[in-house]
């Protein structure tokens, strides 16, 4: 498995692999089909956003991306490993080397201090004390939080903390970072310096996936998948706020 | 590794000290009222076997049959003596001799229940002196005109004093009598007296001199049962049987089953029996308490499983596998419980 982190440049390889994959909702009493035949490739470097109107299946597609559920049919492949062989204790271990999760309400822990959320990761890892300490420090200076290192989070701002969980997912050096509306619960300028994270991410190389309901967030990225009533109903590349902002200046 | 997992257990309860002290506390209360109650009905009920433990296993108490009996098959004093002379396995013998006067030195008109006592009564029936003294021999051999309370009346009667020294008359069918209290105490008749119905909390209940209260009486009574004490328990059913014999010879009723022997151990038995009931009763209430306070555990382990939700994705999400997540509940439980506990 290629590590984005070492690799300077590298040819697209397809991170995460997705055929006629459907996802049911049993209840007792009612059946629901949230997701209806997703055909979906992405490739290792790509910049991704998903977006679609609410209920239309986004953290359910996210959900099943980032092995945190079950698909009910079809094929899904993360980083060319089929998700069907794998045991309880191996999705854990994928999930926690590869994928980096951000979520709308930050999901900091408020028992614990902010050096002890980012290094969490770690501790499941296996990392020694000395290490968990030192590359939570590290990661917590590169969002500009190391002041913050033994408050706990709720003495800090929504945008501080969502900071903090983006420290936290790139902590292990994933090659993808999932972000389910990461910005849904930020004013416009904490979302601009979380954003402004992902692009450094996504130029280190790691596959950035951005779900999103605001058009505006959507923009930042290279390619665009909408998603309706369960299926995509559009995929596209498109120009960058970057681009566009290099264009102008 | 489990040092770590157990480091971080404790961090999360240290970082939610009131629920942790709630629930903790939860436990304590649960763990202390379950051994409080245990240990109360323990000690009730040693209480309870205690009391009749002074009795002994050794005596018992042949009475009349009262059904058919006539005049003629009660006892009197020389039935006694012949019980004294003839049963060789006795080591006392006496009666069961009562009384009811009046009084009017506590207002109304209040009812004394007078015990007759003799030497031999008071060691079958262990009639125990708290404050005073006991009767003395000529005081029993000649009628003397002294009493004992019983200590529950004494209280009643002479709150926070003592009534030693203090002089009472007793009034029965027009006959008067005055005592003089020397004595508090209490004796197997003031303890049974809970079992058998007897309204303690009215009746003054008090013991005189047999003699005086035969006297009393007025002269030549008729018993309905004598109370004896064998040498030996394995030897109380012969005794028993020894005393009816006498009895029957005496009274010429061989054959109509006149006279009932009664063990005072079936007493004890009895007591058993409602000190079992009490037992059951305690451990009912203890094992309810048990099942509430372990309800109360799970309910709050549930409650924090069900809010800690998030968590427990979050965790997942952060490469936690569901082993990982299980030891932290477990830690966590486990370090408030032994707390708790302790
Ligand atoms: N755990 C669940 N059980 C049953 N239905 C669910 C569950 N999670 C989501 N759904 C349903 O699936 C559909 C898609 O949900 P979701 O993926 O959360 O949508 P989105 O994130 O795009 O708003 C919704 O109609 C939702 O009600
Ligand atoms: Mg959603």
């Amino acid at each position: 498995m290629s590590n984005a982190w070492e690799s300077e440049h590298i040819l697209p390889e397809p991170v995460i692999t997705m055929r006629d994959l459907h996802k049911f909702y049993r209840s007792a009493s009612v059946e629901y089909h949230a997701l209806r035949g997703i055909d979906l490739t992405i490739n290792e470097g790509e910049f991704v956003s998903i977006m679609g109107p609410s209920g239309s299946g986004k953290t359910t597609l996210m959900n099943i991306i980032g092995l945190l559920d079950n698909l009910s049919s079809g094929y899904y492949e993360l980083q060319g490993i089929d998700s069907s062989d794998l045991s309880d204790t191996s999705r854990a271990a994928l999930r926690n080397r590869t994928i980096g999760f951000v979520f709308q309400s930050f999901n900091l822990l408020p028992q614990m201090n902010l050096i002890d959320n980012v290094a969490l990761p770690m501790l499941y890892a296996g990392v020694s004390l000395r290490e968990r300490r030192e590359r939570a420090r590290e990661a917590l200076s590169h969002v500009e939080l190391d002041r913050w290192s033994e408050h706990r989070p709720t003495e800090i701002s929504g945008g501080q903390q969502q900071r903090v969980a983006v420290a936290r997912a790139m902590v292990m050096r994933p090659s993808i970072l999932l972000a389910d509306e990461p910005t849904g619960n930020l004013d416009s300028k904490s979302a601009e310096a979380v954003l402004k994270l992902f692009h450094e991410l996504h130029d280190l190389g790691v596959t950035v996936i951005i779900i999103t309901h605001d058009i505006n967030v959507a923009h930042h990225a290279e390619r665009l998948i909408e998603l309706f009533d369960g299926k995509v109903s559009n995929d596209s590349l498109q120009a960058t706020h970057h681009e566009k902002k290099a264009g102008l200046s | 590794m489990i040092r770590e997992r157990i480091s971080n257990a404790w961090q999360m309860l240290m970082g939610n000290k009131g629920r942790s002290i709630l629930t903790m506390l939860g436990i304590i209360v649960g763990i202390a009222s379950v051994i409080t109650v245990v240990a109360v009905g323990e000690g009730a009920k040693d209480a309870v076997l205690g009391q009749f433990d002074q009795v002994g296993a050794s005596s018992l108490l042949v009475g009349v049959s009262s059904g058919q009996a006539t005049e003629n098959d009660y006892l009197t004093a020389d039935d006694v003596d012949a019980v004294r002379n003839l049963v060789t396995e006795l080591r006392f013998v006496s009666v069961d001799y009562q009384l009811i006067g009046r009084t009017d030195k506590f207002g109304d008109s209040t009812a004394i229940f007078v015990t007759g006592v003799d030497q031999d009564w008071m060691r079958i029936s262990n009639l125990t002196v708290t404050d005073g003294r006991q009767f003395s021999l000529p005081e029993l051999d000649r009628s003397g005109a002294s009493i004992i309370l019983e200590e529950e009346t004494a209280e009643r009667l002479y709150p926070g004093r003592s009534p030693i020294g203090e002089t009472l008359e007793i009034n029965r069918r027009g006959k008067l009598l005055e005592v003089e209290i020397v004595g508090v105490g209490h004796s197997i008749v003031s303890q049974l007296s809970g079992w058998t119905g007897m309204d303690v909390d009215r009746l003054m209940i008090v013991y005189m001199p047999l003699s005086t209260t035969i006297d009393l009486g007025g002269g030549e009574p008729r018993f309905s049962s004598i109370i004896a004490m064998a040498q030996s328990p394995d030897r109380l059913e012969a005794t028993g049987e020894q005393i009816v014999q006498v009895l029957e010879n005496r009274h010429g009723n061989q054959g109509e089953n006149m006279y009932r022997v009664t063990e005072t151990a079936q007493l004890l038995e009895q007591a058993d029996l409602v000190a079992n009931v009490f037992t059951n009763f305690i451990a009912i209430v203890a094992a309810i308490s048990l099942l509430v306070g372990g309800i109360g555990v799970m309910n709050i382990m549930l409650v924090s499983v069900t809010e800690r939700t998030r968590e427990i994705g979050l965790r997942k999400a952060l490469g936690a596998t569901m082993n990982d997540i299980m030891w932290q509940f477990l830690f966590e439980s486990s370090i408030l419980t032994f707390i708790g506990g302790v």
